[in-house]
């Protein structure tokens, strides 16, 4: 199939990357999902947009929103990335008003805002508390304006095809068919979101896998930063499910099991509204100093998340979500009772390196011509080490916004791909890999799921929140032997239509050289900053570590590189204090 | 191409306005049925008295009887089911509820409608079935 | 805790089944997406299930369980009485495999009736105006909004049974949705799609939309406003 841009993924910086370029020119775009297109993962955001919307109104401006971005991300942020965000954030959440996203209001009309981690006036834009399912539903009705959109519902893509540093197509399983289908583009943009998954306690959705950064891998293409993952400090027990930092926005204790606000000892200042992995790392150490609750049946530790203060009205206005949540999940009453929350994994710093304007850089720095990445899958880097919260969706947007432009820009003016033998090659070779191998093995051979449930165990014990040398260097060879095992796995499900049992294998695949990049990655630095955060090298070494980590694959095995952090505006490097 | 059950979809038992409405589609197809063959059976028996000889056996006083309550049900709950869609009595959405509520119960004026036709209804049917039975020939028939 | 009985309809291309899984469970505080996931990965990998969130929040998991459309990532077992579930793909759908259906027609019905702001298009794109809503407009449509397009309401109508050319409630509701947008010029343009034979009419006020809406958008009730909206000419939708 041929076509002029590629979109990979349909989340919000997906879908945002399709309304933009379909606008912009006349030009065939296809946008590829794994799920359904409107089913991503970015529906379940629920915070909010941060963006400087009213500077008078609140005593806001620009440069401070830019500055506690820079400060929560432990000034591991590319700081012209960060001037590009805020500058260009109320831009998006003015478009997104105007394409009909029902904004929560002030009564003059005005979008209100609230207050949120990390943020030193209030400058989350919200819609209730499902701001990213507001956001990702709207943008999906708009892209049905369009005709020259099209929707390729469950493709799951295998591989990215880039030859002589530009990129040529991929190849995806149609799983409603089973077909492998091979898509040749001009230009394309990875939007694939994180990799919550790869960990077994995470507020991610089932599809958060991360494969497609393991295929970048293979494909000679570098993951920056992989190291940071953030953990958020409320997730309900035992499911995981999110319970927004709006919770806290609006006024939510953290209490321990003696009733005691302990976020004091930790973040006096900002106390409950510290930046997500000064919360997490305190919850977690009051759990193992045995000040926390433990859960019956799973055995997990938790604090309780305290609401009852907040009356009926905040709650059913706005966080009835949370309320809900709690009902359904928990079985409990918020307006009584603690709602039980411990941090898991929330969202991937790392992603596929680009430049500061969604240009997919390869590990030389060049750029790999018609390619683009945006949204969390991939690493402006505008979060550095630590994200703020509601500063996702603000980049998602934008850089949704700035690489569709480009890309439709690009596609333009590119010459229509030839059909070249070698791609034609390729991808016969990608088909029989996937038919051949995986479908027809003989009887024995280990399970799909067990053997990702092995990595999700390994990566959650040794490149957990909390991280030593020691724990480590176990850790690393689990994953190489998980990363062998692989060649023996089964997959049982030997028909063509919707195979998943396929579909879970091939994103294992792709899983495990992910988890490579973060293992090999947290090793390596010896330093604690931002969400990574290592007991035997507790402080941070801006002398010897303000650098970006960047992996790649050098004959099979993960390497590791360094590169600058571009600074402009804030040379003081305080230390976070909240 | 159908992708499902077809005509046998109707029977589930969902919610009440499910079963109204099933009810409110066999009144509709008895009612054609009962309706329509009346003039060629006052052609086929010969005359006006003739034909209404027939609704004077047991059956035919069956069937008038589920006559009645056809054209009640179907009258009243039609003339609901008007009043909704021209919106004179639909009142305001429920904001967001916690638990997801059945529309009947959301709305206090449709509860009341309901209530009220199957109780107009069932007053009609005790009315309409006294006169059938026991009324007196001439009621039916006429001088 | 006893153990668990699941049949689930199967379908695979061919011919349909009905399998029955026996499941151990620790607490019934899981959802039957959890039952479904464990028997998926452990016992039976070829059982196809869509899902994704569970959360209720991106409408993947429409099936059958115990006879009522629901979403199967917010059913849990503590609301199943007995230690019996029984699953089946949604109705009115064409199965693709197991509990996987065809959602496609919907979404083309859904495109049908222009879900999105109408209004001057540079306007929208170009320029960088806030155009600003009061919270008593925001009101009117709000609730409709919180449509997560699974589906289970076009599975659970009548109408779609017989007629699978009805636009059906999800497509209507967001016909309602974008026409009582304060910032939407667009009614007229909509009027005229949904004023058809296949449109809005057929709809025969059997409520079961609203009754199985996992997030209570009632669409029932936002179709009845279109059709009050219709016959009154209205300027504006209800």
């Amino acid at each position: 199939m041929k076509h002029d841009l590629l979109i990979i993924g349909s989340g919000i910086a997906g879908l945002r990357a399709a309304l933009q370029a379909a606008y912009t020119a006349k030009i065939d775009i296809a946008i590829l999902s794994k799920v359904q297109v409107m089913r991503s993962h970015s529906v379940s955001a629920e915070g909010g947009m941060s963006a400087v919307l009213y500077p008078d109104k609140n005593n806001d401006s620009l440069e401070l929103h830019a500055y506690d971005t820079v400060k929560g991300s432990d000034y591991l942020a590319d700081q012209d990335a960060v001037e590009l965000l805020v500058q260009m954030a109320p831009i998006e959440v003015r478009f997104l008003e105007r394409i009909g996203v029902p904004w929560s209001r002030l009564p003059d009309g005005r979008m209100y805002q609230r207050a949120f981690g990390g943020m030193s006036v209030p400058r989350t834009t919200f819609a209730a508390d499902k701001t990213g399912f507001f956001i990702m539903s709207t943008l999906y009705q708009n892209i049905l304006r369009f005709d020259n959109i099209k929707q390729y519902h469950e493709h799951f893509v295998t591989k990215l095809i880039i030859e002589n540093g530009e990129f040529k197509g991929v190849t995806a399983l149609d799983l409603k068919t089973g077909e492998l289908k091979f898509f040749l583009a001009k230009a394309a943009i990875i939007a694939t979101g994180g990799a919550g998954r790869l960990y077994r306690f995470t507020t991610t959705a089932h599809s958060t896998t991360g494969e497609m950064l393991g295929f970048a891998l293979r494909s000679g293409l570098a993951l920056k930063d992989m190291e940071f993952v953030q953990w958020h400090p409320t997730a309900l027990v035992p499911s995981g499910i999110l319970v927004s930092e709006a919770a806290r926005g609006e006024g939510g204790y953290l209490v321990n099991k003696h009733g005691e606000r302990f976020m004091k000892r930790y973040a006096p200042q900002k106390m409950e509204l510290a930046p997500r992995d000064i919360v997490s790392r305190a919850i977690l150490t009051e759990i193992a100093e045995g000040r926390g609750f433990v859960h019956e049946e799973s055995g997990m530790g938790y604090v309780g998340l305290d609401l009852r203060h907040l009356g009926e009205g905040v709650l059913n206005q706005k966080i009835p979500f949370i309320t809900e949540l709690a009902h359904k999940y928990v079985g409990v009453d918020p307006l009584e009772e603690l709602i039980p929350v411990r941090p898991a994994v929330h969202y991937t710093m790392g992603g596929i390196h680009v430049d500061t304007y969604g240009r997919v850089l390869a590990p030389d720095g060049s750029w790999v011509r018609g390619l683009w990445a945006a949204g969390e899958a991939a690493a402006v880097s505008v979060h550095g080490a630590n994200r703020l919260g509601s500063n996702s969706l603000s980049e998602c947007s934008v850089w949704g916004r700035l690489t569709g432009e480009a890309a439709a820009k690009y596609a333009m003016e590119a010459p229509t791909p030839a059909t070249d033998e070698r791609y034609i090659k390729a991808a016969q070779g990608e088909e029989s890999r996937i038919f051949d191998k995986l479908l027809h093995k003989e009887t024995g051979g280990i399970s799909v799921y067990e053997l990702r449930g092995r990595l999700q165990d390994a990566m959650e014990q040794h490149f957990g929140p909390f991280r030593q040398e020691s724990t480590m260097k176990e850790g690393i060879p689990k994953l190489l032997k998980i990363r062998e095992d692989f060649a023996n796995v089964r997959v049982e499900d030997g028909g063509r239509v919707y195979n998943q049992n396929l579909k879970d294998a091939l994103e294992l695949d792709g899983m495990i050289d992910a988890a490579l990049a973060v293992a090999y990655g947290a090793l390596a630095r010896q330093e604690s900053r931002g969400a990574h955060y290592r007991l035997d090298y507790p402080r941070r070494d801006d002398e010897s570590w303000l650098k970006h980590t960047v992996a790649f694959f050098n004959g099979g095995q993960i390497q590791l590189s360094y590169i600058p952090v571009r600074i402009t505006k804030w040379t003081k490097f305080e230390e976070r204090k909240y | 191409m159908r992708a499902g059950r077809g005509v046998l979809e109707w029977f589930r038992r969902l919610n009440l306005e499910r079963i109204y409405f099933v009810i409110h589609r066999l009144t509709g197809i008895y009612l054609v049925l009962y309706i329509f063959p009346r003039p060629y059976l006052v052609l086929l028996s010969g005359s006006w008295e003739e034909a209404l000889r027939l609704d004077m056996t047991p059956i035919g006083k069956m069937l008038a009887i589920i006559f009645i309550f056809s054209i009640l049900f179907h009258g009243i709950n039609g003339l609901r089911i008007v009043l909704i869609e021209l919106g004179l009595i639909s009142g305001r959405p429920l904001r967001h509820p916690i638990k997801p509520i059945p529309a009947l119960r959301a709305n206090k004026l449709h509860l009341t409608l309901i209530v009220a036709t199957i109780v107009l209804t069932v007053v009609g049917m005790v009315v309409g079935s006294y006169l059938v039975l026991y009324g007196k020939e001439h009621l039916l028939v006429g001088p | 805790m006893p153990a668990l009985t699941v049949k689930v309809k199967r379908f695979d291309g061919k011919k349909s089944w009905w399998q029955e899984y026996k499941v151990d469970i620790k607490s019934r505080k899981i959802s039957v997406l959890d039952v479904l996931v464990k028997i998926k990965e452990e016992q039976d990998p070829t059982l196809a299930i869509r899902y994704s969130c569970r959360m209720a929040i991106c409408g993947s998991c429409g099936m059958v369980i115990n006879g009522v459309p629901r979403l199967a990532c917010q059913t849990l077992l503590a609301e199943i009485k007995d230690d019996t579930i029984t699953v089946e793909p949604m109705w009115n759908h064409r199965v693709i495999k197991d509990l996987v259906v065809d959602t496609e027609p919907n979404f083309e019905k859904l495109r049908k009736v222009k879900p999105y702001i109408i209004r001057d298009l540079k306007e929208i794109y170009e320029s960088d105006m806030e155009i600003g809503q009061k919270p008593e407009e925001l009101e009117k449509y709000y609730n409709f909004a919180y449509c997560i397009e699974c589906g289970l309401c076009m599975a659970a109508c009548p109408i779609l049974a017989t007629n699978d050319r009805f636009l059906g409630p999800m497509a209507l509701n967001a016909a309602y949705r974008w026409s009582a947008d304060s910032r939407d010029r667009g009614w007229e343009e909509r009027a005229k799609i949904i004023d058809a034979e296949d449109g809005v009419w057929p709809c025969h006020l059997a409520y079961t939309c609203s009754a199985v809406c996992p997030r209570g958008v009632d669409p029932g009730f936002s179709i009845q406003l279109l059709k009050a909206s219709l016959i009154r000419r209205a300027k504006r939708v209800l």
